[in-house]
C-alpha cells in the first residue's frame, strides 16, 4: 500500500506552497521588499564566563532557527585583548551581562543596543554613567523578576499572610517603597531592616522574623550571598518562617519557593525581541523589561519540614501567567 | 595513652589548617564571578535533610520539638529542666549535680532506657549507662533545638533508644556571630557566667563558649532514720537510736562547680562540601557524701574531666541525596577516691559481719593485716572512638531511604567497680537502613531496621514499621510497631565490687554479675494523631501506646550466693522480670503570635510488672516486687508565655506529677505540684546591642521531694543579666 503521491505531483505541490508563501510574505511583510537585505547583529559577550558563552550560543541558535529573516551574527568577546566592534556597522547590538554592556556603551555610543541577562540594578547604574545616551536606542531584558510577580507568588502560596519580612541592602533599598505599596494592595505590611554590606544579617533578622509570616528575599548580592546564606536560612528556619527566594539556587539552599527565569528562558525572550527589532528598518527600542518566561522552584523538603501544603509548581506558573495577562 | 589521646586533636587542627588554605583559594575564585553568576551559581544546601526536623506528620513515632524560643522563655538552667515540658517525662535531681530524666519512669539516677544525641554524637555513657547531664560539655545557651522521640527509636539510633530518644542540635556558628555574655546569681549559692564569641575566618564560621556554673546543691536534708552511728571524742563508735517517725536533719554535700568550653566551626568548601568541627571540655569538682557518719558514703570530691572532638563531613548531591561521615572521640574521667570514716574492723562490726569490734580486730590481726580505713574508689575512666557513615538517597519517585554503618570502640577502666586494673573493651558494629515509602497519595510507610553486634551483648536486630495516613492536609494518623533493645552497660555486665584489703583477702562481695546478660527487649505499639488548626494557631499531638518490656536487667539480692563465701549475700545483676506499660498522652500547643505561646502536656501511664526482689529467699521462694509504682500514672505540665509592651516577657510553668518510685538509691515519693515564674525585660543599648534582665523563680509552691525523700526542693530563684553585642 503505497500512499505517497507520484513524484511529479509532490514536487508541484511543494512548489505551489513555496510560491504562496512568498506571495504572502510580500504582501504582509513590514519590509515588503523581495530582495530583503541581510540584517547584521553583533552579540557582545565576556568569553571568560561560561554563563555568557552558553547564553550567546543559545541566543544565536534561536535567532537562526526561527529566522524568516536573513541575518548575520558576529560575536565579539571582550575578554580577548584586541576585541572591537565589527567593521561592518551592525543593525543591532546585543550585550550579554554587565561587563559586555558597559563595554558596548563605551564603544558603540548611540547605536541601537539591547542589553540582556543583566541585573536591573547593574543596568540602571550603567545608564546613569552615560547620561547623554538616547533612550530610544537602549533597552534591556533583566535577569530579575518584576517585583509584582514575586509578590503575586507569595500571595498565591500564602493568601492569609499579613506581615512580610525582608532585609534590604544598597542594591534593593530603592525597591522598598514600591514593594510596600504593592503589598499594601494585598492587605499585607512590610517589616524591613536596612543592612550595610559589612553588617551581620542575623541580629536584625531575629527581630524582623518575630513579627513576620513570610520572608521575601530580593536579589542583592550585598545581603543575600553565599557568605550570609547559612545565617539567614537557619535563622528563618529557627522561627519557622518560610522564605520566598529569587533564584533556583536559593531554593536549593533552603528557601521554600522562588519564581526565576533560566538563562534559556531569557535567551528565548531575547531572540524574539531581537527578531522583532531587526524587522524594523531602524530599530526603535522599547522600555527595559523583565523576562517574559519564568519557572517556579519549590523546595519540597523544606515544605515538608514546615508542614506546609504547597500548590503544584505548574499550577502556580499558570496562575502567574494568567494574572499577568489580566493586568492592564 | 598519650598518642591515642592526642590524635583527634591533631587531626582537627590539620583539618582546620586545610580549611584555612582552601579559603584563600576560594576567594580568588569568587572574585572572577560576574554579577550574573549571582543568579545562576548553585549555592550550598544549608537546610539539608540532616538539618531539617522531619515533619511530624511523617515521623514513624511521636516527636516533641523544643525550639529556641521555648528554651529562652522557660528560664531553664539545665537541659533536663526542659524535658519536664514533654508529655510523659519525669525529671528529678538525685543530687545537686546528678539529674535523672526519663520517659515513662523506670529509672534510677542514670536513666538508662533513653538515648541522647548531641549533634548526632551519642552521649549515653558506656560504664553506668544513661546521661550525666551535668558533665556534658555543652551549655543550654548554645542549643538550637531539642527533638524528643517519644517511643523506641532503636531502628534509627541504635540500642538504648529504648523508651525514648533525644536529639539535641546546637546553634550553627553562622547564627552566633558577635558576643553574648550572661551573668546569673541566685540562692543555693548559684552562680553562672557565660561568654560566647562568634566570628569568621574567611569561609569558616566559628563560635567559642566559655562558661562556669556552681551551686551548693540540696545541701541540707531531712531523713527518717532509726539509727545514727557517731564517733565520740575518744574515737569510740556509738549508736544513737531514734523512735520511729523522728526526722533527723543533717548536711549533705552535693555542690558542683562546672567549667566548660565549647567550640563549633562550620565550613563550606568551594565545592559545597560541608564540614563541621566540634570540640568541648567540661571539668570541675562535684561533692558527694553527707555529714552523718555513713561508712560507705563519706564526704568526698569527684573530679570530673570530660572532653570530646568531633568532625563531620557532608556532601550533598541533591535534596534527597547526600552522604556524610562523622568521627568523634570522647573521654570522660571521673576521679573519686576516698577513705571510709570507719576502719575495716569497725565496718565488719557495724555491718554485723563480726559479733564485736574486738572480734573483728582480732580476725584482721590473725590474717596479718592492719585495721585501717577502707579505700573507696568510685573512679571511672571512659573513652570512645566512633566513625559513622550515612547515605541518604531517593530510590524512585515514591521511596527515600537512609542507610549507614558505624564502628565504635569503647574502653573503660574502674578498678573499684570491676576488681581489675585492666581496661574493659567493647567494640560495636552497626548497619542500619530506614525507608520512607509514599505508598499511596496519602499513605506513607516507614520501615527501618538496625543490626548491631557488640562484644558484650552479641548480635541483635531491631526492626520498626509505621504507617502514616494523611486524613486531611492538617490532620494525620499514625500506627507503628517496633522492637527495641537496651544493651547491658559495662557496669551491669562486669561489676565485681568487693570489700577487702588491697592485694589481700576479700571480706565481703557486695555486687557481682556472673552470668552473661542479654539485652532488655521491648515491643512497642502506638497509635498517633496529629492535628493542626492554623486559623486557631493550635496543634494537637496525641498517642495511645502499649509497651512490653522483657528480660529487664536488674540487681536483686541473692541470699544464698556461692560467690560470697563470707555471708552468701550479694547483689547480683541478672535479667529478671517484665513490665507492660499502657497509656495515652497528648500535647496541645497554642501559638497565636511569636509573643504568646501556651503548651499543655498530659500523660497517663499504667505499669504492670514484676521482678525478683531477692533470689534464694528461704522464707519466700518467689520474693518478687511489683513494678507498678515505677511509672507515675499522671504527668502534667502547662507552659504559658506572653510578651507585654515595652519588651516585658512573662512566663510561667505549672507541673504536676503523681507518686512514683525512683530506683537505685531513689525512694518511692508522693506526687508533687510545682509552679515556676519568669519575668524578663529586654532593652537596647544602641548599635545592635541588646540586653536583658530576668528574674526566675522555681517552685513558688510548697516544697517537694525529688528522687529521694531527703532531697527537698524548696523555692529557688535567680537573677540574670544578659548582653549581646
Amino acid at each position: 500500500m503505497d500512499r505517497r503521491l507520484p513524484c511529479n505531483k509532490q514536487h508541484a505541490l511543494v512548489a505551489l506552497g513555496q510560491w504562496l508563501c512568498l506571495l504572502l510574505c510580500l504582501l504582509f511583510s513590514p519590509v515588503s521588499n523581495a530582495t530583503e537585505p541581510v540584517r547584521h547583529l553583533a552579540i557582545i559577550i565576556n568569553g571568560n564566563s561560561p554563563i555568557h558563552t552558553d547564553f550567546s550560543s543559545t541566543l544565536s541558535r534561536n535567532i537562526q532557527n526561527s529566522a524568516s529573516l536573513p541575518s548575520k551574527i558576529s560575536i565579539v568577546d571582550i575578554a580577548q585583548p584586541s576585541s572591537r566592534l565589527p567593521d561592518q556597522a551592525a543593525d543591532l547590538i546585543v550585550s550579554v551581562g554587565t561587563e559586555a554592556t558597559s563595554w558596548s556603551l563605551e564603544q558603540a555610543g548611540n547605536k541601537p543596543q539591547l542589553a540582556t541577562l543583566i541585573p536591573q540594578q547593574s543596568y540602571q547604574a550603567l545608564i546613569q554613567q552615560h547620561p547623554n545616551h538616547d533612550a530610544s536606542h537602549h533597552s534591556a531584558i533583566f535577569i530579575d523578576q518584576p517585583l509584582r510577580r514575586q509578590a503575586e507568588l507569595l500571595r498565591l502560596i500564602f493568601p492569609k499572610a499579613k506581615k512580610i519580612g525582608t532585609l534590604l541592602g544598597p542594591g534593593s533599598q530603592s525597591q522598598a517603597a514600591r514593594l510596600e505599596q504593592l503589598l499594601g494592595t494585598f492587605s499585607m505590611t512590610l517589616a524591613a531592616a536596612q543592612l550595610g554590606s559589612q553588617d551581620n544579617p542575623v541580629a536584625p533578622l531575629d527581630s524582623i522574623l518575630n513579627s513576620s509570616d513570610v520572608f521575601l528575599a530580593l536579589p542583592d548580592p550585598a545581603v543575600f550571598n553565599r557568605h550570609s546564606l547559612a545565617g539567614i536560612l537557619l535563622t528563618t528556619y529557627r522561627h519557622r518562617v518560610p522564605v520566598i527566594g529569587f533564584s533556583q539556587a536559593y531554593v536549593q539552599a533552603g528557601a521554600l519557593a522562588a519564581v526565576y527565569s533560566s538563562a534559556d528562558q531569557i535567551a528565548e525572550h531575547t531572540a524574539q525581541q531581537v527578531l522583532a527589532l531587526l524587522r524594523q528598518p531602524v530599530p526603535r527600542l522599547p522600555s527595559p523589561t523583565h523576562p517574559a518566561y519564568f519557572s517556579i522552584a519549590i523546595n519540597h523538603q523544606v515544605a515538608r519540614s514546615l508542614s506546609l501544603e504547597l500548590p503544584d509548581a505548574k499550577w502556580l506558573e499558570q496562575r502567574l501567567i494568567q494574572l499577568e495577562q489580566d493586568q492592564p | 595513652m598519650m598518642t591515642t589521646r592526642s590524635l583527634p586533636w591533631l587531626l582537627s587542627s590539620v583539618l582546620l589548617f586545610h580549611a584555612a588554605s582552601a579559603v584563600a583559594a576560594n576567594e580568588t575564585q569568587l572574585a572572577d564571578l560576574t554579577a550574573e553568576d549571582y543568579f545562576f551559581t548553585p549555592m550550598p544546601m544549608v537546610l539539608s535533610a540532616s538539618r531539617l526536623a522531619q515533619s511530624q506528620y511523617q515521623t514513624p513515632v511521636a516527636v516533641t520539638i523544643i525550639d529556641r524560643a521555648m528554651i529562652d522563655a522557660s528560664g531553664a538552667l539545665d537541659i533536663p529542666d526542659l524535658l519536664r515540658l514533654v508529655p510523659g517525662f519525669q525529671v528529678s535531681h538525685a543530687a545537686g549535680h546528678t539529674t535523672s530524666a526519663t520517659y515513662h519512669g523506670l529509672a534510677d539516677e542514670y536513666a538508662r532506657r533513653m538515648q541522647v544525641l548531641i549533634d548526632n554524637r551519642p552521649v549515653y555513657g558506656p560504664v553506668l549507662g544513661g546521661v550525666r547531664w551535668t558533665d556534658i560539655p555543652v551549655d543550654i545557651e548554645d542549643i538550637e533545638r531539642i527533638e524528643v522521640v517519644r517511643g523506641p527509636n532503636t531502628a534509627a539510633y541504635g540500642a538504648n533508644s529504648f523508651l525514648g530518644a533525644i536529639n539535641i542540635t546546637t546553634i550553627h556558628s553562622a547564627q552566633a556571630k558577635g558576643n553574648k555574655v550572661l551573668l546569673a546569681s541566685g540562692n543555693k549559692d548559684m552562680q553562672k557566667y557565660y561568654a560566647r564569641h562568634g566570628g569568621e575566618l574567611g569561609e569558616l564560621n566559628y563560635r567559642l563558649t566559655l562558661a562556669h556554673r556552681e551551686d551548693e546543691g540540696f545541701k541540707s536534708y531531712k531523713e527518717n532514720i532509726d539509727q545514727v552511728i557517731t564517733r565520740d571524742n575518744l574515737g569510740v563508735i556509738n549508736y544513737i537510736s531514734y523512735p520511729p517517725g523522728i526526722e533527723v536533719s543533717g548536711e549533705g554535700v552535693d555542690s558542683k562547680r562546672v567549667s566548660l568550653l565549647n567550640f563549633r566551626g562550620d565550613y563550606i568548601a568551594p565545592n559545597h562540601d560541608v564540614w563541621e568541627f566540634h570540640v568541648g571540655y567540661n571539668g570541675g569538682p562535684r561533692q558527694e557524701g553527707r555529714s552523718i557518719l555513713d561508712w560507705a558514703d563519706p564526704q568526698r570530691t569527684r573530679e570530673v574531666e570530660s572532653h570530646f572532638q568531633q568532625i563531620k563531613w557532608e556532601r550533598t548531591f541533591s535534596a534527597d541525596d547526600s552522604i556524610s561521615i562523622q568521627f568523634h572521640h570522647t573521654l570522660m574521667d571521673q576521679s573519686e577516691r576516698s577513705f571510709s570514716d570507719l576502719s575495716i574492723g569497725e565496718i565488719l562490726f557495724v555491718e554485723g559481719i563480726a559479733p564485736s569490734l574486738a572480734a573483728a580486730q582480732a580476725y584482721i590481726a590473725s590474717i596479718g593485716e592492719t585495721d585501717e580505713p577502707l579505700l573507696l574508689d568510685f573512679s571511672t575512666h571512659e573513652q570512645r572512638y566512633e566513625i559513622e557513615l550515612q547515605h541518604n538517597l531517593r530510590l524512585d519517585q515514591s521511596k527515600r531511604m537512609a542507610w549507614g554503618m558505624s564502628v565504635r570502640h569503647d574502653r573503660v577502666n574502674g578498678p573499684g567497680w570491676f576488681n581489675t586494673t585492666d581496661d574493659i573493651i567493647n567494640n560495636q558494629h552497626r548497619l542500619f537502613a530506614n525507608m520512607e515509602w509514599q505508598a499511596l497519595d496519602k499513605t506513607i510507610i516507614n520501615f527501618g531496621t538496625m543490626f548491631e553486634h557488640s562484644d558484650l551483648a552479641g548480635s541483635h536486630i531491631s526492626p520498626r514499621l509505621a504507617v502514616n495516613y494523611q486524613l486531611h492536609p492538617n490532620h494525620g494518623l499514625r500506627a507503628g510497631v517496633s522492637r527495641a533493645i537496651r544493651m547491658p552497660t559495662v557496669l551491669e555486665q562486669k561489676i565485681d565490687s568487693r570489700l577487702g584489703f588491697i592485694d589481700g583477702p576479700t571480706l565481703d562481695v557486695s555486687t557481682i554479675s556472673p552470668n552473661k546478660l542479654t539485652p532488655e527487649r521491648m515491643r512497642s505499639f502506638e497509635l498517633g494523631y496529629l492535628g493542626n488548626w492554623p486559623e486557631k494557631h493550635l496543634t494537637l499531638d496525641a498517642k495511645l501506646f502499649h509497651d512490653e518490656i522483657e528480660d529487664r536487667i536488674h540487681n536483686p539480692k541473692d541470699l544464698a550466693s556461692p560467690y560470697d563465701p563470707v555471708d552468701n549475700r550479694v547483689l547480683i545483676y541478672t535479667n529478671t522480670g517484665a513490665v507492660d506499660i499502657n497509656g495515652a498522652e497528648f500535647a496541645l500547643s497554642w501559638r497565636p503570635a511569636t509573643r504568646t505561646m501556651a503548651n499543655l502536656s498530659y500523660a497517663y501511664a499504667k505499669a504492670n510488672g514484676w521482678a525478683f526482689n531477692a533470689l534464694n529467699n528461704p522464707n519466700d521462694p518467689h520474693d518478687t516486687e511489683n513494678l507498678q509504682d515505677d511509672v507515675p500514672t499522671h504527668t502534667i505540665s502547662l507552659f504559658l508565655m506572653h510578651r507585654l509592651p515595652g519588651r516585658w516577657d512573662v512566663s510561667s510553668t505549672f507541673y504536676k506529677v503523681r507518686a512514683m518510685r525512683w530506683l537505685g538509691d531513689g525512694d518511692k515519693l508522693p506526687g508533687y505540684k510545682r509552679l515556676d515564674f519568669r519575668i524578663k525585660k529586654g532593652f537596647s543599648i544602641g548599635n545592635n546591642r541588646e540586653g536583658h534582665v530576668a528574674l526566675s523563680l522555681q517552685n513558688v509552691l510548697d516544697e517537694y521531694q525529688e528522687f529521694r525523700a531527703e532531697n527537698i526542693f524548696d523555692t529557688r530563684g535567680y537573677l540574670e543579666l544578659g548582653l549581646e553585642f
